[in-house]
């Protein structure tokens, strides 16, 4: 019952559902600049992620970095050494900028805005068409 | 030409809506959605307008005095200290639950002159994330004092910010800054640590061949620990503010100004799981005020021959403490929350040295200390989805020490709260009274020699707010009617009880237009007339006012354009202020900005006034601008 409440309340007086949504829309795009597929197997190492694509067709989460088609982390150090087909997604800009030649990307906060960006190099490695409205986040 | 251009961003983007790409307005509809405010505010406590972090960096708000100015029913003023004081009126004490400001759950505050906002309004506050303003009748969860306009702000939160930024802006005046901080995270662990150097130049006014200043030079520290469910805060402030008119009688001061050193520091618990909350803080200011006038400053009657002793010059060095202690229990049910509180407020006064002329003066009163001791309690209970009520309770029991009568305060409040998809509407019902300020105390007791206890001032209001929301609109219209008795004044000799009883009515109507994520339009007007019981409403006098804000977001550009309009009672010429400020993104690092306010230098303006005992007549100071016809322009750089 107390859930019930809880959940009564939060429809009623927060937007938190809303950003939920909005923060699983971003990844959603970036993911598929990167990963052409009809499913993408998602791992997110990084628990404040946690709470996007538990019903999303498009996406399924995987337990295993090894399995997985895109990796949301904040620790790209973890998979340096790891010979991975995976597109990392940073959340967390300085580990985006000491891991650049591995990372595909960033999502991140930082002066209380929300920050994207794409890594050129990458793009440019992999030959991906990035669509134009992207063009601005790429660096 | 500076007119012109601003006037033509104006029209150019007041006139255009703009479309963005997917991704942009997914961004910036994602910045909105997860801004720190859908956290931290309290829509049961009263009637809630929220300056996010977005909206304060369109603004390019620098200072607490600049959101003051776009309050309905308030303007931005300074008393004759060049302090920011917006109910300032020339020896009349200020309302003392008119308005209390808060930094997270710390109210500035000071002993002896009440609400801090005559330090901090034109200090930087760049460590500020969001504002949320709550007006139309007090609530007794946002703090110890409850106020008619509460203004809480709430500091950055590390994990967002995740920076090390330096800053630095020029302005009209010999206005300069520099600033930086750094703010960081890992894991349970944050801290942020800001530093601040405000060299303030103000317009000096030129008065019967004397040079009126109200400069400032402050530097601020502001720094916070957060570990888990604790957090500590700490602020130091140092500065020297030129005192304007001072207390000079001719108006003719001479190198008067203030000396202040601030620090504060706070631990603040909270888990919210366990519905446990507490807090401890401990503040101090000491002041040293020096009044200076070319002829004379004041007079001292005297037994003998001269009867009187004039001075030229004063100095007064003041120390005050202030030490709150919180605790909140909240109880949750199916349907029913349950907030109970204790507040305990420590408050003491040192005048360390008081000097007219060469005659010192000591408090033979001995009153210096105050202590509140509160209890309280709130209880909302969710009928359905959309129904709510809302109901609280606080008693306080304040201990004057100094032969000073003790005080007891009460206060109530209900409330019904609608919210559906479209619909919200709110309707509170509030009855309290309030002690009068130490300050008043103080002066009443050892300047006037009184001796009667001063009554309570009683207040009851009715406040009621409808919004409707549809699609990217969103419309409000809010109505309150509030009944004071007792009211405290001065009236030449001592501060008095007002016999009559005086109303006010409230009318707000706003309407927001946001076509785009970080695009809105806002329109704003209000009115508000005070009289006495018994006279009509319809031959009142009233304040009016209205507001248009204009926030676009284009490319890199981030614009915001306003106009604010004020009728005042006792000013001849009606308000027009315009604003502007244009954020230019050159890259993630690199931000610069340039910000216009007051463009067209017609934005309502003061008058002042000055007593001169010895020809017992009043000097005047007329038609001063209070908000300055000023440029800035700055950069920011971020590693």
């Amino acid at each position: 019952m107390k859930k019930t409440l809880l959940l009564i309340l939060i429809a009623i007086f927060s937007y938190a559902g809303v950003a939920t949504t909005l923060k699983e829309k971003i990844i959603e795009n970036i993911s598929t600049i990167f990963i052409n597929k009809k499913i993408i197997k998602i791992y997110i190492a990084d628990p404040s992620f946690a709470d996007i694509f538990k019903k999303n067709a498009k996406f399924k989460k995987v337990e295993a970095p090894k399995n997985a088609d895109i990796i949301l982390t904040k620790d790209s150090s973890k998979y340096k050494n790891i010979n991975l087909s995976a597109c990392i997604i940073s959340t967390n800009y300085r580990d985006y900028s000491h891991f650049t030649d591995i990372d595909c990307g960033a999502f991140f906060w930082q002066k209380g805005r929300p920050n994207l960006i794409l890594n050129a190099s990458i793009i440019k490695e992999r030959k991906i068409k990035i669509p134009k409205q992207y063009n601005r986040y790429t660096e | 030409m500076i007119l012109k251009i601003f006037i033509s961003f104006f029209l150019l983007f007041t006139s255009t809506v703009f479309s963005k790409d997917d991704i942009s307005n997914l961004l910036s509809d994602f910045a909105q959605k997860s801004d720190l405010s859908k956290q931290t505010k309290k829509k049961s406590a009263g009637f809630l307008t929220v300056y996010t972090r977005q909206d304060l960096d369109h603004m390019q708000i620098h200072s607490l005095g600049e959101i003051i100015e776009r309050i309905p029913f308030l303007r931005y003023n300074e008393n004759n200290g060049g302090l920011s004081d917006p109910f300032y009126s020339p020896y009349q004490p200020s309302p003392v639950n008119s308005i209390s400001i808060y930094i997270n759950d710390r109210e500035l505050l000071t002993p002896f002159n009440g609400n801090a906002l005559q330090l901090f309004g034109q200090m930087s506050i760049g460590y500020i994330d969001h504002i949320e303003i709550y007006m139309g009748v007090p609530s007794q969860r946002l703090g110890i004092h409850a106020s008619w306009v509460t203004i809480k702000c709430y500091t950055k939160d590390p994990k967002r910010e995740e920076t090390d930024l330096v800053g630095t802006s020029i302005g009209s005046y010999g206005t300069k800054e520099l600033y930086g901080y750094s703010a960081k995270s890992l894991d349970n662990f944050s801290y942020l640590a800001y530093l601040n150097y405000r060299n303030l130049g103000r317009k000096h006014i030129k008065h019967n061949n004397n040079i009126l200043s109200k400069d400032k030079d402050i530097a601020n520290f502001y720094g916070e620990i957060r570990k888990d469910n604790l957090r500590v805060e700490m602020q130091i402030g140092k500065g020297s503010m030129d005192n304007f008119m001072g207390k000079s009688p001719n108006i003719d001061p001479k190198s008067n100004h203030t000396d202040f050193d601030y620090f504060y520091t706070g631990l603040y618990y909270k888990n919210l799981d366990a519905g446990w909350k507490a807090s401890v803080n401990f503040t101090q200011d000491r002041d040293s005020i020096y009044d200076n006038s070319k002829t004379f400053l004041g007079i001292i009657p005297l037994p003998t021959f001269p009867y009187i002793y004039t001075y030229q010059n004063s100095r007064v060095k003041i120390k005050e403490n202030i030490s709150d202690m919180e605790i909140y229990k909240t109880i949750k049910t199916k349907k029913n929350k349950l907030v109970l509180g204790i507040q305990n407020r420590y408050k003491h006064f040192k005048f360390k040295e008081m000097n007219l002329g060469i005659i010192p003066v000591y408090n033979s009163s001995h009153y210096d200390t105050e202590f509140i001791s509160s209890v309280l309690a709130e209880n909302s209970y969710l009928i359905n989805k959309s129904n709510m009520l809302t109901a609280s309770l606080k008693y306080d029991y304040i201990f004057e020490n100094g032969s000073v009568s003790n005080y007891k305060t009460y206060s109530g409040r209900i409330g019904y709260i609608y919210n559906d998809n479209k619909w919200t509407s709110k309707i509170f019902l509030f009855t309290g009274t309030t002690n009068p300020s130490m300050q008043t105390l103080f002066e009443d007791k050892v300047f006037y020699h009184q001796s009667k206890k001063l009554k309570t001032q009683k207040q009851t209001a009715l406040a009621t707010k409808l919004t409707y929301r549809v699609k990217n609109h969103k419309t409000s219209i809010l109505y309150a009617h509030a009944v004071t008795k007792n009211t405290i004044y001065f009236d030449g000799t001592s501060y008095k009880n007002a016999h009559i009883t005086t109303l006010t009515d409230t009318l707000d109507f706003s309407h927001l237009y946001n076509y785009d994520a970080l695009d809105s339009i806002l329109f704003d007007v209000w009115i508000d007339a005070s009289y006495k019981n018994g006279d009509s409403l319809g031959n009142a006098p009233k304040y009016y006012g209205g507001l248009i804000q204009i926030s676009n977001s284009i490319g890199k550009f981030d614009l915001l354009n306003s106009l604010i309009y004020k009728h005042w009672l006792g000013i001849d010429d009606d308000g027009w202020d315009f604003d502007s400020a244009i954020t230019y993104h050159h890259s993630r690092e690199l931000t610069f900005f340039l910000k216009a306010q007051n463009i067209l230098g017609t934005a309502l303006k003061s008058n002042y006034y000055s007593f001169n005992p010895l020809t017992m007549t009043n000097n005047y100071l007329n038609n001063v601008d209070t908000i300055d016809r000023k440029i800035w322009l700055g950069m920011e750089y971020q590693f």
